[in-house]
């Protein structure tokens, strides 16, 4: 009897050797060392089988993302789980697994924008490892600093940009034959036209703020923002600079308040993107800062006139982006299949892709903007604006000031009536 | 002057009610209605082909196999409970029926921020049956009132008479109590079902991204960010038709003392 | 008569609920009250450190919390007092008058009741919008100014619409059920009196069924005051509900020690509420006796 039990336990004992010593998922830890070859990757991933792709946004983009899950399948022979949601959860479920110490979690390529990855690195829930530079198609990015950087966060290669957004002025091409042609003239047309100028929620809505932290970069000077090139960043630059008054006369509070009075329903703010382009297709405001990707959704959906549509960048410039991306998560257990997808979504033909079939987003790799069918696309369809209005000069939004000025803009604007 | 105020009434009544419903149609239906025009300019089943294929019916499925398990186990634990309440005289009774009104009290979004943390911990978000039991919060309360309501109504002697008899307890109640008290379950299944149904908040906290109810579902495209008017109301047109028919028929058949109060709350 | 039995023999049969309720209620609330102490930590990585911060920030007279509060119950209240006379009188219409149709007309007003909240309120956001069926005809009539904000408004138009609207059917049957607990014989009395139909309404029904449409009344109410779908759908950016504004400290801005105290306080301030109601009603109903 005795024999039998100790011959049980050393059995039980062996078994949980063996496992502990077993590779549960070559993916759970990925590369450490050097970067690896492609091909390793690639075979790495096959051998994964599978990915988890989280992804954010719209009820349109959720079908775009779709879309373009069956030729990776068929490519690779992966299946891709797509799960849709809002990133503030993807965020909340990353946090708990890090406080409960789980080490292999379900989500593998995370879709998501500057500030929650700011949060997520902060938290330690990033998979640090600079895998940008592993993955080929990464090679073409238009800008080799955003590979580094998201609205100037530090990314340090963990980050992978995917779509290029970009606000717009929108205006009514039938009521508005000269819409201000720069920044300078904005407040002088909004007094002009009392109740035709509107922007969203800031909280609430990208468009709103982007136009935030691209007038407060136009009223104290870029160079004052731009923190990548040896210039920190500075909790307190906000409280200094937003309450006095600069080089163009206003102070951004006072500016802002002072432009409230000449807007649409003075005091009330469209809550969301959509908020406010549904105000602009009735007609009810005549400009408006505007993702081109939400332009072009409504007037796809039926719901925005495009004979009144008009787009433009007002001079200098408007913030190029956010460039929104892909990261992978600390404890994903499929590391090398999220690459090998990441590379996917990187390549021409979905670049280019989301010029031609979702419509309204730049490519963030080049080879697609010269295309003759792209030309073509973006000389004829009404949701675009020349990328070399953007580009020159190139200014980016400096997401940790912006993220100061959603929440101070709450307390100082919103609640000031 | 009668005859005029009827009229008026009834008219105003008609048009204040299907006013809502109305547009709702008005955009199910629509594929072009820009925002200056008063009426679509063109009509088709765009919307309701772009629900069905964003997934209408895994939301219908799981909106339709939550409630029921919703009706059951609030029916469970709410049985004993309104028995004992009910059929006895018990020293805290005002008090006890004064607690189960308790979480219709608390806004549901104060018990939804402690649940997320614990769900969170213990790894329940998106867990199926995990919604279930946050449904029954809501749903236990009214399934208790009415069930109590109908135990309080029976002759206690009745079970006196069981108990004389030879029968224990738990036959008395399976066998002579749940017959007579099947009009407040039946009422108080009603209530726990489109309870369950309606749910939104703690659903859209707790289930995403697998548990997507039909409200859940509808949120998508009017959650404040992104308005599709389009899609939204082709899901409600789902909801909407049935509840007309269910109106309708209740009308005809079912006393409304047992509509009352089927408050679909969110 | 009823037997008498012990609590603690009640216990058993109340244990399945109490368990439950337990864990998925009062366990939740028990973290929340903690955190709003900075006691427990419910979402951030912040250590457990007793402190009065968000209570002191939250009672600031000068911030944006008690402001919310006071909005989510003026709001809801005026939306109770509208949804009551309405419903007063189209129950008196129902109970006492009789028409063809009568069966079709009373189906009807009760739709609202099975169209769930979310629906309702991305309706009356489409009617009320600038440019929306009815915003249009009360311009046109004159009844508002044609710029004036129906929906996401700072007064809350939009809410009370929609609250009226979806709650109004359980009101008039509420008050049909009292109404049928009165002694008919009292109305024919009045009336062979000399009364007018619509004295005896005043002097007779009204008081009588007061109390218990008063008490009903107060779940409407406390059910208005904590919702969140129709102010998420028809609220503006300012003033907000507390339901929306715990909801964005919650998911938009990580702020969890506020999100608990204002949870803690509007939880307790919507008991208080129902408690104070309840007892006025039962003195004023003492005092009649």
């Amino acid at each position: 009897m005795r024999g039998k039990v100790i011959i049980f336990v050393a059995l039980i004992v062996l078994l949980a050797v063996i496992t502990a010593m077993a590779d549960t998922s070559s993916g759970l830890t990925g590369p450490q060392g050097p970067i690896p070859s492609w091909d390793t990757v690639v075979q790495m991933a096959k051998q994964e089988g599978s990915v988890s792709w989280y992804a954010y946004g719209a009820e349109y983009d959720k079908l775009y993302f779709e879309s373009l899950i069956p030729k990776f399948e068929k490519q690779y022979g992966i299946k891709v789980n797509f799960i849709f949601g809002d990133w503030y959860a993807f965020l909340q479920k990353l946090l708990a697994e890090k406080k409960a110490g789980q080490s292999v979690g379900d989500m593998d390529l995370v879709f998501t924008w500057s500030i929650p990855f700011n949060d997520a690195w902060n938290a330690g829930v990033v998979w640090k490892y600079p895998w940008s530079y592993v993955i080929p198609n990464a090679r073409n990015i238009v800008d080799a600093y955003l590979l580094q950087y998201t609205d100037m966060i530090p990314t340090n290669g963990a980050f992978v940009p995917f779509i290029w957004w970009q606000v717009a002025f929108l205006y009514n091409k039938q009521m508005v034959k000269n819409p201000p042609q720069s920044w300078d003239d904005l407040m002088a047309w909004v007094k002009a036209n009392p109740g035709k100028f509107t922007y969203c929620d800031p909280n609430t809505g990208g468009s709103g703020h982007t136009f935030l932290i691209t007038l407060s970069q136009w009223l104290y000077g870029y160079d004052r923002y731009y923190n990548s090139m040896g210039l920190p960043y500075n909790k307190a630059l906000g409280s200094e600079l937003w309450n006095t008054v600069g080089p163009k006369g206003y102070s951004l509070w006072g500016y802002l308040k002072e432009l409230q009075k000449y807007m649409y329903q003075p005091g009330f703010y469209p809550a969301g993107n959509s908020a406010a382009i549904s105000l602009f297709s009735k007609g009810q405001v005549w400009l408006e800062p505007q993702w081109l990707d939400v332009t072009a959704s409504w007037i796809k959906q039926g719901l925005l006139d495009p004979n009144i549509v008009g787009l433009y960048i007002p001079k200098p410039t408007m913030d190029a982006g956010g460039m929104d991306g892909l990261f992978i998560p600390y404890n994903a257990p499929h590391k090398y299949a999220a690459m090998v997808l990441a590379n996917y979504l990187l390549s021409n033909e979905v670049q280019t892709g989301i010029v031609l079939d979702r419509g309204g987003a730049f490519p963030v790799v080049t080879g697609v903007m010269n295309k003759p069918e792209v030309i073509q696309a973006i000389k004829t369809q009404p949701y675009w604006v020349p990328l070399d209005s953007v580009t020159n000069p190139l200014w980016l939004r400096s997401g940790l000031y912006m993220d100061e000025l959603m929440k101070d803009w709450t307390q100082i604007i919103a609640k000031s009536q | 002057m009668k005859r005029i105020s009827i009229s008026i009434v009834s008219v105003a009544m008609v048009l204040i009610i299907f006013f809502p419903v109305f547009v709702i149609f008005e955009w199910a239906f629509s594929t072009i209605w820009y925002g200056t025009s008063l009426f679509p300019t063109q009509l088709g089943f765009r919307s309701f082909i772009q629900v069905i294929q964003a997934g209408l019916g895994k939301s219908l499925i799981l909106s339709f196999t939550i409630a029921p398990l919703v009706v059951l186990f609030s029916a469970l634990i709410s049985i004993p409970a309104a028995y004992i309440i009910g059929t006895k005289d018990i020293k805290s009774k005002k008090l006890i029926e004064n607690l189960f009104l308790i979480p219709l009290i608390v806004p549901p979004i104060v018990s939804g921020i402690g649940i997320l943390s614990i769900y969170t911990q213990l790894g329940l978000i998106g867990n199926y049956m995990a919604i279930v039991l946050v449904h029954m919060i809501g749903a236990t309360p009214y399934m208790f009132r009415s069930v109590e309501a109908s135990f309080e109504s029976i002759d206690p002697s009745i079970e006196e008479a069981a108990r004389v008899l030879g029968a224990t307890r738990l036959r008395t109640i399976l066998r002579i109590y749940l017959p007579l008290v099947t009009p407040g379950l039946l009422s108080g299944s009603v209530f726990a079902f489109s309870w369950s149904l309606n749910e939104f908040l703690l659903t859209l906290l707790l289930g995403l991204p697998n548990i997507v109810t039909l409200p859940v579902f509808l949120y998508r495209y009017v959650g404040g960010y992104y308005i599709s008017p389009g899609p939204a109301s082709a899901i409600s047109v789902f909801l909407i038709v049935p509840s007309l028919f269910i109106v309708y028929l209740m009308e005809k058949y079912i006393k409304s003392e047992y509509v009352a109060g089927a408050g679909i709350k969110g | 008569m009823k037997p008498k039995v012990k609590f603690s023999v009640a216990l058993l049969y109340l244990s399945p609920v109490i368990i439950f309720y337990s864990f998925i209620f009062v366990l939740p609330l028990i973290l929340v009250f903690l955190q709003s102490f900075g006691l427990y930590s419910l979402g951030s990585t912040k250590p457990p450190k007793f402190t009065l911060e968000y209570y002191l920030k939250f009672f600031d007279l000068k911030g944006p919390y008690l402001e919310s509060l006071w909005f989510s119950f003026w709001n809801s209240a005026l939306a109770t007092v509208i949804i009551s006379i309405i419903s007063f009188f189209l129950a008196i219409f129902f109970y006492f008058v009789n028409f063809k149709g009568k069966s079709f007309i009373s189906a009807t007003y009760k739709i609202p009741l099975f169209i769930p909240y979310l629906i309702s309120a991305f309706a009356w956001w489409n009617l009320l919008s600038p440019g929306g069926y009815v915003q249009r005809l009360l311009a046109a009539a004159r009844i508002v100014n044609p710029n004036m904000l129906l929906v996401n408004d700072p007064n809350g138009i939009g809410i009370i619409v929609a609250n009226v609207w979806m709650n109004f059917p359980y009101m008039v049957l509420l008050i049909i059920g009292t109404l049928k607990m009165i002694d008919p014989t009292l109305i024919e009395a009045s009336r062979t009196l000399g009364s007018t139909f619509w004295k005896s309404v005043f002097k007779i029904v009204l008081p009588l069924s007061m109390p218990g449409f008063l008490a009903g009344s107060i779940l409407s109410f406390i059910g208005m005051f904590g919702a969140f779908s129709v102010a998420f759908i028809l609220g503006a950016s300012w003033p907000q509900y507390m339901s929306i504004s715990i909801y964005n400290d919650v998911t938009q801005f990580s702020q969890y020690g506020m999100a608990s105290v204002q949870s803690v306080v509007y939880m307790i301030s919507a008991i208080l509420i129902t408690y104070l109601y309840t007892k006025i009603i039962a003195k004023i109903q003492g005092e009649r006796k």
